[in-house]
């Protein structure tokens, strides 16, 4: 909610517009992920790398190419999961948390699978922009 | 030389989000799906003014991005662009930034058909760019570094 002096200097609360949804609202979209890519810090330079994406239990397993930079276990890494081009189709998942090393039992054993256990999540969805408090 | 500036051109004309990786004021890395408009070996990204991503470049100019083609599915081949970011303000001088950016996303045809399927959100996605084109900025990435990397695809 954010606030705002009126003409007569009085504080009102303005209802500001808002595309948050609870991560539970894109169940589908984590369940098939159209596109993925992680962040992390590796050389003391930041990496982009585009990865598959699986949840294993409350954490996310993600699958890196054989030649791609794998981020170190105890790696701070954002994972994002994006669908959509414009305004009422975009929504997505970016979640903060730390890999916990390499992992087995991938869904493609060509891939290399790395496990990152989130704590903090932000989801989106522009087909449910509205006012917030509503 | 060439071939590679043709190949690059065509594939970013294939894309309408890049996803943008930068480095924190606190160290983390943060990553985000943006609208793009691309001139010159540099590209402009509208953002809120204390966006995470200007409040990262801020500090950290370096950033990556990559261009990944909406309709491409399956394993497929994205462009990822090495850049140094900067922080641009003022509403004028970056009108055609701004006007290309709108011609692009906000006016074009699958644009308007969604909100048309959409009439009951017209007046919260209207509050909502409206709100935040009073506090905008525009980061520019100059291009220094691209290769093509292969994606992993979907789960089959």
């Amino acid at each position: 909610m954010a606030l705002r002096y009126s003409r007569f200097g009085m504080v009102d609360s303005v209802p500001r517009a808002t595309r948050r949804v609870s991560i539970d609202e894109l169940a589908d979209l984590l369940a098939d992920p159209p596109r993925a890519s992680v962040a992390f810090l590796a050389h003391d330079e930041v990496h982009l790398i585009p990865v598959r994406v699986c949840r294993k239990g409350d954490g996310f397993l993600l699958g890196f190419r054989a030649e791609a930079l794998t981020p170190r276990t105890g790696t701070v890494a954002t994972l994002l999961v994006d669908a959509g081009v414009f305004t009422p189709e975009l929504r997505g998942v970016r979640l903060r948390g730390v890999v916990d090393g390499l992992a087995d039992g991938g869904p493609d054993e060509e891939l290399t699978w790395c496990l990152l256990v989130a704590d903090q999540v932000v989801a989106w969805d522009y087909s449910k922009l509205r006012r917030s408090g509503r | 030389m060439i071939a590679a500036k043709v190949k690059i051109d065509r594939h970013l004309a294939s894309c309408r989000v890049v996803r943008v990786a930068a480095r924190l004021p606190s160290g983390t890395p943060l990553v985000v799906p943006l609208w793009f408009v691309h001139r010159r070996g540099s590209f402009f990204l509208t953002q809120r003014s204390e966006s995470p991503l200007v409040r990262a470049v801020a500090v950290h100019p370096d950033v990556v991005m990559l261009f990944d083609p909406e309709r491409s599915t399956g394993e497929r081949e994205v462009l990822r662009v090495r850049g140094r970011a900067e922080v641009r303000r003022g509403r004028w001088p970056l009108a055609g930034i701004v006007v290309r950016h709108s011609v692009r996303y906000h006016f074009h045809p699958r644009a308007l058909a969604g909100y048309l399927r959409h009439p009951e959100r017209i007046v919260d996605i209207l509050r909502y760019y409206t709100e935040r084109s009073r506090m905008s900025a525009v980061v520019e990435v100059r291009m220094e570094q691209a290769q093509f990397i292969v994606a992993p695809g979907p789960s089959s």
